[in-house]
């Protein structure tokens, strides 16, 4: 992993259609890069600089320079301030990683700031909560600590009650009911990791009338028309975001794979845009196998038996009609996706529920189970509560941000 | 060449011994040698374990116990096997005269006389300056001298140079030491003791004995059985008010003494202080002796005047008159300071100085005894020209206690728990003779009947280990409700019944010490990462974690993680900035 010394380059604002976009790069020599493609003089940018460039094939453009000492991430930064049509926004992308840079990976500008000692992983933890919720600043590092806090204090109680037998302060009955509420304090923490999750998205692919925008409506829980059309969105479908079991899913309705003429077109750019971080269902009412051109894209595929109340076939069986199986596939797509840390949370939750079970009649191992859950929230051989938090922030975090 | 006749002292001369050295114990008085002066009871939870452990390195703590108990109790005996803790009430007339005959039995000399300074040094010393001038000249040293290394005794207002009851102090060695190394102060305390005939008995909770067979040392040919009863009392809020009243009479809180004393085993007094809302303490009364008639207030440790202590012992239901017949007191004694030894004992900057027991900041006759036998070991080696050696964390209780003194220092007198091991599933009082055999021949301490009968129980618990693999009795063995009794009855073969026992709480706890292993070489590999340089601004590590790191320089994150300051939040930051290093070379 070399990549400490690269120029990364994202999209600073949100996708879509804006007055204006901010394009964002990072590491040394991106001054230089930029300087080369707009054939500006050598150190135009370097310094707290201001400069109006052309960039050939993305038109003009405000850059903007940062020194190291001034920037975000604490090394040489340009942004590049320029009209906010997705279209042009990615042809400038397109150019800046042919002329050397490398895509940001999500939240590497604030990893790189963190390094450089620009900014706290509190802060880092703050930004990502903010950011993932609307501005309200929720931070998962207070459900982790009082995890930790709750476990220490079941932890305390126990070993009073192991070593201290002879003193008669502590029962195992109140070490019990203190497991249990650790068992209630994981899953608090469960529920933020889940909705610190950011929303993965979900396609509804298939052939034209094989059901994908009633099952759209079925999975939003909604019959009424459920569009909400994203800006900058033009041919493909509505999109929604929903929440099933506290994870978040930004199912996207698209226009038939065999669609012609405009149809066709848009179904092309629906492809273009998916990868392996996005589900996508296949609808088929004839068991029939996706199409190549969607396994190239990388997504995970979940074919689906779409209109299951007309024919026998085996497999995920869904009807639109009956609403069969639609439970189903909601548990599916939960099963299918998982939160940052999620494991880590889940293996804590069930640790502390075996522990309530041997309470009483083995609290050393009640104990053990105590202590790996601590090790894991809090502890150096696990992931201690900074680390899951800076390390989900940071997954979390916007790219560009 | 051992100073102090104590529980460290004693194990460490016998050990020094067995290494093949010529082990010489000088002590002012060989009449008093492995005296109780505290509470007459040796084992409980952890330190029971210890005192196998103490049995399965050759030493003498398990079989003096044995000889010399006159009731037995398995605490812990509800939970499961790995906490249960083996204690013994021991006859203090009796225990040390066993000692003392076992010395006697061993090539180990004893010199009588008092060490005031050691010859030679800084780093080589070449013998004992005793009172009289004469010296005693020697190729390694351990100093286990307990709390007579500068002693002052307190009791309310009075105050007198000792290290215990009626004993002497030692004036020139803590000169000699303080000039040397780095010292501290800490305090402990002791109860009063009764006239058991003052007492109503009857008004008190007799406590049942467990005779199960047990017995400390492998090598005792019979087990423990309870030739006396102890009993159960409890204070009330008249003899919490008696403290209270009198507070201002406490050595402790005019602060004459500046010693820290120990948090868990307080004096009533810091009890009464700690836990202000509760007033029914338990007392457990305890025989001295078969001979003795008098009793030891065990949990009853003060050192407030002797007619304070008339109040509060006469406040107990059963003991309205009963009659003193020594006071608690407290005393103050030197310690060496964190950092001046190593985890073989050794004292640093030095070729053949080591020291055990109280000195190095430990309280508890088993804590002492398994100090000085590693003391001892290391010194007869270090005569002998060999290496001295440190014991594993993982493999006992010893370990674990020397990593505690050496690693993480401590600021008040150290008592071992079970829950200061990190393998506590593995480290049981069942087990102790597997898991020390090999660092036990390896010091050059463990051999003769104790290795052939440690030998004996490895390989009969191999073929019972085996014996439970081969029939599939594994999941059967991990049920909670299963009994080992059911296992026996399943095996055909008869198998030695402890050998069997150990097998079964193997299997039993393995899924959880198999998650412990994978846990602990994964941190291993993180706590040998070098400390990253700290970057400008912060870089998440806290201003106090940095300036603890500026001045101690640790070398790799282990080191930092024990640093005071240091927090987990810092140790994150640091992981990540040395992970973050790392990626870029």
């Amino acid at each position: 992993m070399s990549r400490e010394g690269d120029v990364i380059v994202a999209r600073a604002t949100p996708p879509g259609l804006s007055a204006l976009a901010v394009v964002r790069l990072s590491g040394p020599g991106c001054a230089a890069l930029v300087e080369g493609l707009a054939q500006a003089p050598r150190g135009r940018l370097s310094g707290m600089r201001r400069a109006l460039i052309t960039i050939p094939g993305s038109g003009d453009m405000v850059a903007l320079g940062w020194p190291p000492d001034r920037s975000y991430t604490g090394e040489e930064m340009v942004e590049l301030i320029c009209h906010g049509i997705p279209e042009g926004v990615a042809a400038l992308l397109e150019t800046l990683l042919g002329a050397g840079a490398r895509s940001a990976l999500p939240g590497e500008f604030t990893g790189r700031a963190w390094r450089n000692g620009r900014i706290s992983a509190d802060r880092i933890i703050e930004l990502a909560a903010a950011t993932e919720t609307g501005g309200r600043v929720e931070p998962m590092d207070r459900a982790v600590s009082e995890l930790l806090e709750r476990v220490s204090g079941a932890l305390e109680t126990l070993e009073g009650a192991i070593e201290f037998q002879e003193e008669g302060f502590l029962e195992l009955e109140d070490c019990r009911s203190r497991i249990e509420e650790s068992v209630g304090a994981a899953e608090r923490v469960l529920l933020m990791a889940r909705r610190l999750q950011r929303s993965v998205r979900v396609f509804i692919t298939g052939r034209v009338n094989t059901g994908k925008s009633t099952l759209m409506n079925l999975l939003c829980g909604e019959r009424a028309a459920l569009v909400d059309p994203e800006p900058g969105t033009t041919r493909d479908g509505a999109r929604r975001e929903v929440t099933m079991a506290g994870k978040r899913f930004l199912l996207a309705d698209t226009p038939g794979f065999d669609g012609e003429g405009l149809d066709g077109k848009a179904f092309q750019l629906v492809l273009d845009e998916m990868d392996g971080e996005d589900v996508a269902l296949w609808l088929s009412d004839r068991g029939e196998e996706p199409p190549g051109v969607l396994k190239a894209t990388g997504a995970r595929l979940l074919p689906v038996l779409s209109r299951s109340d007309t024919h026998r076939l085996e497999g995920l069986r869904v009807s639109s009609f009956t609403g069969e199986g639609v439970d189903l596939l909601k548990r599916e797509l939960v099963g299918l996706v998982q939160a940052p840390g999620e494991q880590e949370v889940l293996e804590m939750v069930s640790m502390l529920r075996e522990a309530v079970r041997w309470v009483e009649e083995a609290p050393e191992i009640a104990s053990e189970l105590l202590r790996q859950v601590e090790s894991i929230a809090g502890g150096m051989s696990g992931i201690r509560p900074g680390r899951i938090a800076v390390e989900r922030a940071l997954k979390v975090l916007c790219v560009g941000k | 060449m051992v100073v102090g006749g104590g529980h460290a002292g004693v194990e460490a001369a016998l050990a020094a011994s067995r290494t093949g050295a010529e082990a010489v114990l000088v002590t002012p008085e060989p009449d008093r040698i492995a005296m109780m002066p505290c509470n007459p009871a040796i084992g409980g939870v952890a330190k029971g374990c210890l005192v196998r452990e103490i049995d399965a390195l050759g030493g003498a703590m398990a079989m003096a116990a044995d000889a010399a108990a006159v009731q037995f109790r398995m605490l812990n005996l509800g939970k499961g096997p790995a906490v249960w803790g083996p204690r013994v009430q021991a006859d203090s007339d009796i225990y040390p005269g066993i000692m003392t005959e076992t010395l006697n039995r061993s090539r180990v000399r004893i010199v009588p006389g008092m060490v005031t300074a050691l010859e030679g040094g800084p780093a080589r010393f070449t013998g004992v300056v005793l009172e009289d001038r004469t010296v005693v000249p020697g190729d390694a040293f351990v100093i286990a001298t307990g709390t007579y290394l500068g002693g002052i005794l307190y009791r309310g207002e009075e105050r007198w140079p000792g290290g215990r009851a009626g004993g002497l102090t030692s004036t020139g060695l803590n000169r000699f030491i303080s000039g040397m190394f780095h010292v501290e102060r800490f305090k402990t305390g002791t109860s009063p003791r009764v006239v058991t005939s003052s007492l109503d008995l009857k008004a008190l909770e007799a406590q049942e004995s467990h005779d199960a067979g047990f017995r400390f040392s492998i090598e005792s040919r019979r087990p423990i059985r309870s030739a006396m009863k102890c009993y159960l009392a409890r204070t009330n809020s008249d003899t919490t008010a008696a403290v209270r009243e009198n507070l201002h009479r406490s050595p402790l809180h005019r602060r004459a003494i500046e010693g820290r004393g120990p948090r868990y085993c307080p004096s009533f007094e810091d009890k009464v202080l700690r836990f202000p809302d509760r007033s029914d303490h338990p007392i457990h009364l305890e025989p001295i002796s078969r001979r003795s008639r008098l009793s030891y207030l065990n949990g009853l440790s003060t050192s407030l005047p002797q007619d304070v202590q008339y109040r509060m012992v006469r406040s107990i239901p059963g003991f309205e008159k009963a009659e003193i017949a020594l006071f608690g007191y407290a005393v103050e004694y030197t310690r060496l300071s964190w950092g001046t030894f190593d985890g073989t004992l050794k004292l640093t900057g030095t070729e053949n100085l080591f020291a055990a027991g109280q000195i190095l900041g430990t309280s508890g006759y088993e804590e002492a005894a398994a100090l000085g036998l590693l003391a001892g070991a290391n010194a007869g080696r270090v005569a002998r020209g060999d290496g001295p050696l440190a014991p594993d964390p993982e493999e006992g209780y010893l370990g674990v206690m020397v990593q505690d003194l050496v690693g993480k220092g401590i600021d008040e007198p150290y008592r071992l728990f079970s829950g200061r091991a990190e393998n506590r599933l593995h480290l049981r009082q069942d087990n102790a003779h597997l898991r020390l055999m090999d660092f036990g021949t390896g010091l050059g301490v463990l051999k003769g009947v104790r290795l052939e009968l440690a030998a004996d129980f490895r390989t009969a618990w191999t073929s019972v280990a085996a014996g439970i693999r081969e029939q599939g009795l594994e999941p059967l063995c991990r049920r909670p409700e299963t009994r080992v009794e059911e296992i026996a009855g399943i095996l055909k073969t008869g198998f030695d019944p402890d050998s069997l026992r150990t097998a079964f709480y193997d299997v039993r706890y393995s899924g959880y010490l198999a998650r412990h292993r994978r846990r602990r070489s994964a941190a291993r590999e993180q706590w040998a990462l070098a400390v990253p340089p700290l970057p400008e601004g912060g870089g998440g590590v806290s201003t106090e974690a940095r300036q603890a790191i500026e001045k101690n320089r640790p070398r790799t994150l282990g080191e930092a993680a024990l640093l005071s300051g240091v927090r987990a939040s810092d140790m994150e930051a640091l992981l990540l900035l040395a992970l973050g290093r790392r990626c870029s070379t």
